[in-house]
C-alpha cells in the first residue's frame, strides 16, 4: 500500500507543491477537491504540517517543504545580493537539509511564519523570530535559517536535556511536549498563549507552562489560534489563552487566561483536543465529539454560541448505513474543525477559506460533511488557507 | 417448546413480511408459487376439519297424510354438510393466500427477496415509502458490452481495458459518492446550508422523499483482477436495470466498456443474510418463524427511527 498525500485550498502560494497550478494562469486559485500531490508519491511521507501559505512533508529521515519562503519558513541560505540561494517561494517542493547529526525526524509543526522540527538529538526552528517563536533572542536573530553552506542550523537549547515527544505551533507561539509530561513554550505571549505568564522581551526562552498543568503528565496538546487545550494521560482537560468567545467560560469570564486552568467537564477520558480562533473541540475514549465556543460549531447555522460542550451525534460521522461513527481523532485549523473515524473517514466543517475544506464547493460548512478520498485517511493538517491529508 | 398449531393459528400468523434467498435462474413468480404450494400442502395436514364437522338438527319434512301440505314432523341429527371439507374445501387454498414482492429482482440475479404476506399486502405502499437502502455485491467485467446490459446476453461490443487500474476505479467511485451525497440532501428537499440539513444529518443518512430516483450511498471496490472487478454498492430507489447500467457507465467513464457478470442482493435495509430462508428450508413452521422474525426486526427499526 502506498502512502499518498492530498491537498486542497489556495494553490497560488505553491503550498500544494503542484507546479502547473502556479505556472498556468488559467489554473484555479482555489482547489476545491483533494488533489494528489505527485511530489510526495514515492517518498512515504508520514508527517505533514500546513502553515500559512507553506507546507511541510516528512518521513523518518527526510524533510521537504513547499510554498512561501519569504520569511525563511522553509530554510535555505540567506538571500543577499552576492549570493542568492534562497527563493521567495517554492512552487514544486524542495528538500530542507537538516544537520547530519540530528538523527531520525520525530515530529513537525508549522505556524504562521515559522515551523518546528523535532529530531532524536536536536530541536530546530525555522522562520520568522520577531516574537522569539524560534527559540532565539529576537534582538540577535530576526529570523532563523540555514547558514551559507546549507548544512548547519541553530538548534534550540533546552533546560536540563529534556526529551521532546511532540512539537506544536500556534500562529506565533511554539510548544514542546516533553516525555515527562511537561510543556515548554516560547514565542508570542501577549494574549496568554505561552501559559506561563511570561510576555515581552524574555518570552523567547523555553519556559515550563504552569498553572493547573504543573505536576500533570500531559500527553496531548492542541489549538491553532490563541486558545490552547491540553489533556493528561488520565483524560483530564486543561485550557489557557484567549477567552474572548467563552471557551473557558466554565471557569472564568476574563478575556485572557495566562495560566492553564482545569476544565472539569464530565465527558469521559479526553483523548484528542483542538481549538480554532473562536471554538474548541474534544473527543473522548468512547469516540464521541464535543464542541463549544462561538461561530461555526458543527451544529447547523442557527447554533452559533454555546458555553458548555455539546455532543455532535454519532450518526453525523457514519458514512454508510449501519456503521457507527466512532471518532478516533479530532483536528482544528484556525477556521475549521475535522474528525477522523476509526474506519478512516474524515469529516470537516467550518469556514471554507479558499476551498480548503476540500468538499467540492466554496461555501461554509455548518455540520460535519465527509471529505471523499479514494483511500482511508490517516492524518490531516488543517491550515489557515490550505489543508493536507495523508491516506493509506 | 412445541406448540400445537391449528389451521386457524396458521392463518393468523401468516401476516407480515417474509424474507427468502432467491437462487439464480429462478423467477420471482416461481418462488412465490413455491411458497404458496408449500403452505397449502403442509397447512392442509394440520387441518382436522374431517373430525370436527358439527352435527345439526335437520327438520324432517313430510306431507300431511290428508291435506298433502308439507309440514315439519320432527328433527333428525345429521352432519352439517356446509362444513364438510369436500363441500367447503380444505383449510388452505392457493387462491386465498396473498403474497406480493416488495421490490423486483430479475431471474439472472440472486439474493435476498422480501415478500408481503396476507394483510401486509395492503400496506405495501407504506413499506415502499420507507426508502429502504439495499446492499448489493456485483461482479463486473471490463471490455465487453452485452445487449441491453443483461447478465446472460449476447456480447455486442468489445473494447481495450488494460489501461484501467484499481486506483482509477477507486477515484471514480469516490467522485460518485461525493456527488450522490450532495444529491441525497437535494432529494430530501433540504438546503444544505440550513439548520434542517443538520437535523436530517444527525439522524443518520438522509433518505430521499422523492422515490424512484436511485441514490448510491456507498460504492467500494472489493477486489480487482483485470478485467474482472467486484463492487459493494449501497443504494436506494434502484431497479435491477439501473445497477446493470451503472456498471456499464463505470466502464464508459474509465475509457472502456463494462458488463455485469453477477448481481447479488445481500441486504434489504434491516433484513440481512441471517434473516433469509433458503429454498430447502421452506416449510410452514420455518415460514411462520421467519415472518415473526422479520416483523420484529422491522418494528424495532421503525421505533428507532421514531426515537431519533
Amino acid at each position: 500500500m502506498h502512502k499518498g498525500v492530498y491537498g486542497a485550498g489556495l494553490s497560488k502560494s505553491g503550498a500544494l507543491s503542484i507546479r502547473y497550478l502556479v505556472e498556468k494562469r488559467t489554473a484555479p486559485e482555489s482547489i476545491l477537491r483533494p488533489l494528489r500531490i505527485g511530489f510526495c508519491n514515492s517518498k512515504k511521507i508520514t508527517k505533514i504540517a500546513a502553515g500559512c501559505g507553506f507546507s511541510l512533508f516528512a518521513n523518518n529521515n527526510e524533510l521537504y517543504g513547499s510554498g512561501l519562503n519569504n520569511f525563511y519558513q522553509l530554510g535555505g541560505a540567506v538571500n543577499d545580493r552576492k549570493i542568492d540561494r534562497s527563493e521567495q517561494y517554492y512552487i514544486g517542493g524542495k528538500k530542507i537539509a537538516l544537520p547530519t547529526d540530528s538523527g531520525k525526524i520525530l515530529d513537525i509543526a508549522a505556524g504562521r511564519l515559522h515551523c518546528l522540527i523535532s529530531t532524536e538529538n536536536k530541536i530546530y526552528a525555522l522562520g520568522n523570530n520577531s516574537h522569539g517563536q524560534c527559540g532565539q533572542d529576537p534582538e540577535k536573530h530576526q529570523f532563523v535559517t540555514h547558514n551559507r553552506a546549507n548544512d548547519q542550523l541553530l538548534n534550540i537549547l533546552l533546560p536540563d536535556n529534556a526529551k521532546v515527544v511532540k512539537v506544536h505551533c500556534t500562529l506565533d507561539t511554539s510548544f514542546l511536549l516533553l516525555n515527562d509530561g511537561r510543556i515548554l513554550s516560547f514565542g508570542l505571549g501577549e494574549d496568554g498563549q505561552t501559559g506561563n505568564g511570561i510576555k515581552g522581551k524574555t518570552s523567547w526562552i523555553p519556559q515550563e507552562v504552569g498553572g493547573d498543568i504543573k505536576g500533570e503528565k500531559i500527553v496531548r496538546i492542541g489549538g491553532s489560534a490563541d486558545t490552547l487545550l491540553a489533556a493528561n494521560e488520565n483524560g483530564d482537560l486543561f485550557a489557557w489563552g484567549l477567552n474572548e468567545y467563552g471557551q473557558l467560560q466554565i471557569v472564568t469570564d476574563e478575556i485572557q487566561v495566562d495560566y492553564p486552568r482545569h476544565l472539569a467537564f464530565k465527558l469521559g477520558s479526553i483523548v484528542s483536543v483542538g481549538a480554532t480562533g473562536s471554538s474548541c473541540i474534544i473527543s473522548n475514549s468512547d469516540g464521541l465529539v464535543y464542541t463549544w465556543g462561538a461561530q461555526i460549531l458543527g451544529l447547523g447555522p442557527e447554533v452559533s454560541s454555546i458555553p458548555r460542550p455539546m455532543l455532535l451525534d454519532p450518526p453525523l460521522f457514519s458514512s454508510v448505513v449501519n456503521e457507527d461513527g466512532i471518532v478516533s481523532r479530532v483536528f482544528s485549523g484556525c477556521y475549521s474543525m475535522g474528525a477522523l473515524t476509526t474506519g478512516g473517514n474524515l469529516f470537516v466543517w467550518g469556514v471554507n477559506r479558499f476551498g480548503s475544506l476540500a468538499l467540492g464547493h466554496s461555501d461554509d460548512q455548518f455540520f460535519p460533511f465527509q471529505v471523499f478520498l479514494p483511500e482511508q485517511v490517516r492524518n490531516v493538517s488543517l491550515g489557515p488557507d490550505h489543508s493536507l491529508f495523508i491516506t493509506v | 417448546m412445541k406448540v400445537a398449531l391449528t389451521s386457524k393459528d396458521i392463518w393468523q400468523l401468516l401476516n407480515g413480511v417474509l424474507c427468502v434467498y432467491k437462487p439464480r435462474d429462478i423467477s420471482l413468480t416461481s418462488i412465490k408459487k413455491r411458497i404458496v404450494n408449500r403452505i397449502v400442502e403442509e397447512g392442509n395436514t394440520y387441518d382436522d376439519s374431517m373430525n370436527s364437522i358439527p352435527l345439526i338438527e335437520m327438520p324432517i319434512v313430510e306431507p300431511h297424510p290428508e291435506t298433502e301440505a308439507l309440514m315439519v314432523v320432527g328433527t333428525r341429527q345429521q352432519l352439517d354438510y356446509r362444513r364438510h371439507p369436500l363441500m367447503a374445501g380444505k383449510a388452505f387454498r392457493a387462491e386465498d393466500i396473498m403474497i406480493e414482492q416488495i421490490t423486483e429482482l430479475e431471474p439472472a440475479s440472486s439474493g435476498i427477496c422480501a415478500f408481503a404476506i396476507g394483510s401486509e399486502c395492503y400496506r405495501l405502499d407504506d413499506l415502499r415509502h420507507q426508502a429502504w437502502i439495499n446492499t448489493y455485491r456485483m461482479i463486473g467485467k471490463f471490455g465487453e458490452q452485452i445487449d441491453k446490459h443483461y447478465i446472460r446476453g449476447k456480447v455486442v461490443d468489445k473494447a481495450p481495458y488494460e489501461h484501467v487500474t484499481r486506483h482509477k476505479l477507486q477515484k471514480l467511485l469516490t467522485r460518485l459518492r461525493a456527488q450522490y451525497k450532495r444529491a441525497s440532501f437535494e432529494l430530501a428537499e433540504v438546503d444544505i446550508k440550513s439548520q434542517a440539513a443538520f437535523e436530517l444529518a444527525r439522524k443518520g443518512v438522509p433518505r430521499p422523499r422523492i422515490l424512484d430516483t436511485p441514490v448510491v450511498y456507498n460504492a467500494s471496490v472489493n477486489n480487482f483482477n483485470s478485467p474482472y472487478f467486484g463492487l459493494t454498492i449501497q443504494v436506494t430507489g434502484e431497479t435491477d436495470y439501473f445497477l446493470r447500467a451503472f456498471i456499464h457507465e463505470l466502464g464508459c467513464s474509465l475509457g472502456t466498456i463494462a458488463c455485469t457478470k453477477q448481481l447479488r442482493r445481500i441486504r434489504m435495509d434491516v433484513l440481512g443474510k441471517d434473516h433469509a430462508l433458503l429454498d430447502k428450508e421452506l416449510n410452514v413452521v420455518n415460514i411462520i418463524r421467519n415472518i415473526l422474525l422479520c416483523n420484529n426486526a422491522l418494528d424495532l427499526a421503525k421505533k428507532e427511527r421514531k426515537n431519533r
